[in-house]
């Protein structure tokens, strides 16, 4: 408890990242400092900077002269995962860290936030008129036939939001310098693409191709400050799911026993084992209850700038300079496309996630062409009531996960 | 040309040297014209690229298109120049050789037909 409670005074100075002259020695910025909670700290966080309003102006070239991505950072800018397997609790969890650490939430992948347009058309609408094989998919339709030969193109769309969604994460955290608490990111569905093929929801090649795409996305994002898993035993998850009583998890043909157990030893023998030489990893046993307050303590006292050049912890987070990391932050902020065009891997051997010319000239015209708001980009679709004749520029709206 | 005197006087040049009639608009801001409409045109390309209605920022079409029309008439001024020396030194060599540009004798036919009568 004594450390516990010099980790309090010294949460109670206000910590001043170093002059950037040190920072370009490739020191460290911010000093020794820890995550400060709301209830510990007791009164208003400052924050150092007004936040970049990056949904609305872009960062690009000559700004980054005069705005500093580091400039707006503090103890609580971190990146904070939540995993665990289902009904494990990590909605509850992860909200109730980030109000306690003032940090922004961002949810788990849902069909409203994948399908619903900046105009707030739902995409679904379509599922009708959409030929079979294209037809857009959500995870009930996992749930109610995980054997559909669509499972491995759905993974990998889901897959793609994840990666979309994780960079806006990255780009919410460094231009405005207020920390992300994720539940489930992008960097762990893998773990459920193995269950799936051990399971024989989908064929190996399409793992392959997965674990390609994967391969490529990878080397540009930064990993976590901090991973928080939440452990159940098997029988617990079962439990669970039937309690909650969802209309499509409960007699599910896809959450077998199997499946959760090949779901909890890919994510314990595979992503923890990864994911901690670069993260600080903290597991919980919540069978039993999950107190969220031991999860803050435990935060409270990890000291994330411990770590020097000798090893790879934290490396995705030290190593940068001003110019890289403002580097970094317009790529995640305005040049998105350039990372998310890294999912195109040519790879045609896999049939299931091939689609027939004439279904994609239906689909083409139906998603691109005739929706609603969907033949422009945001801001310049004359059918929804834009004014274009004189508009230059983005159309001034960011697509936003972070909403729900 | 630039001298004076009787070697200016070479039938060849003084034709040469008569004034062009006036050629018609279309010839004369050919340039102009055709890097304007370039211009114009890539504003089309730029906002097929950025996912945008065609006819959207005006303002580009017609940035675009002014820099075509004012690039057009550099370009025709550089071709005018080019053509304008290249004549000069040919109407200069003209000049200085004219024995190597002899004009040509104009006969008759009455002078080089000989006598026929049409008996077979």
């Amino acid at each position: 408890m004594a450390l516990h409670c010099l980790a309090a005074v010294a949460r109670c100075c206000r910590v001043q990242p170093l002059p950037l002259s040190s920072a370009a020695a490739g020191l460290p910025a911010v000093q020794a400092a820890l995550i400060s909670g709301k209830t510990m700290r007791g009164g208003p966080k400052s924050w150092i900077k007004e936040p970049w309003p990056y949904k609305e102006r872009p960062y690009r070239g000559l700004k980054s002269f005069f705005d500093t991505t580091r400039s707006r950072w503090d103890e609580n800018t971190r990146l904070i995962v939540v995993e665990g397997p289902p009904a494990a609790g990590k909605e509850v969890v992860a909200r109730a860290l980030a109000e306690e650490f003032e940090m922004q939430y961002m949810p788990a992948a849902s069909g409203d936030l994948v399908y619903i347009n900046d105009y707030g058309y739902d995409l679904r609408q379509l599922n009708d008129k959409l030929p079979h094989k294209l037809k857009l998919l959500q995870i009930d339709d996992f749930l109610k036939n995980p054997y559909d030969s669509r499972m491995g193109s759905f993974q990998i769309n889901w897959f793609e939001f994840k990666l979309s969604q994780y960079i806006d994460a990255l780009a919410h955290l460094m231009n405005t310098g207020q920390g992300v608490v994720m539940n489930k990111c992008v960097l762990s569905d893998f773990v459920y693409m193995e269950a799936m093929c051990n399971a024989g929801f989908v064929s190996r090649g399409v793992r392959s191709v997965y674990r390609e795409i994967a391969q490529q996305c990878m080397p540009f994002l930064q990993r976590p400050h901090l991973v928080v898993y939440l452990d159940i035993p098997v029988a617990e998850v079962q439990k669970r799911i039937k309690a909650r009583a969802r209309p499509n998890e409960v007699g599910s043909p896809a959450l077998t026993d199997q499946f959760l157990q090949s779901l909890e030893a890919t994510y314990k023998e595979s992503w923890l084992k990864s994911i901690s030489e670069h993260s600080e990893v903290l597991t919980y046993d919540v069978s039993q209850e999950t107190i969220v307050e031991h999860m803050v303590d435990d935060i409270e006292k990890l000291n994330f700038e411990q770590y020097g050049f000798q090893t790879d912890k934290m490396s995705d987070w030290n190593r940068k300079s001003d110019d890289e990391w403002d580097a970094c932050r317009t790529q995640y902020t305005n040049y998105k496309d350039h990372l998310m065009h890294n999912m195109l891997v040519p790879r045609f051997d896999v049939p299931e996630l091939m689609a027939e010319q004439e279904d994609m000239k239906v689909f083409y015209e139906l998603y691109h062409e005739t929706a609603p708001g969907q033949k422009y980009r945001f801001g310049f679709n004359p059918s929804m009531g834009d004014s274009v004749l004189f508009k230059l520029g983005d159309g001034g709206k960011y697509r936003d996960t972070t909403k729900y | 040309m630039f001298q004076g005197g009787e070697e200016d006087d070479h039938p060849y040049v003084r034709v040469l040297e008569t004034p062009a009639p006036e050629r018609p608009l279309l010839a004369r801001y050919l340039q102009p014209i055709s890097w304007g409409g370039i211009g114009f045109a890539s504003a089309f390309v730029f906002n097929l690229f950025a996912r945008k209605p065609p006819l959207a920022g005006i303002q580009r079409h017609i940035a675009l298109g002014g820099i075509g029309w004012v690039a057009g008439l550099y370009i025709n001024k550089w071709i005018e120049s080019n053509s304008a020396e290249r004549d000069a030194v040919l109407k200069h060599y003209i000049q200085l050789h004219p024995e190597d540009f002899p004009v040509p004798e104009r006969k008759k036919y009455s002078e080089i037909l000989q006598p026929w009568s049409p008996l077979r």
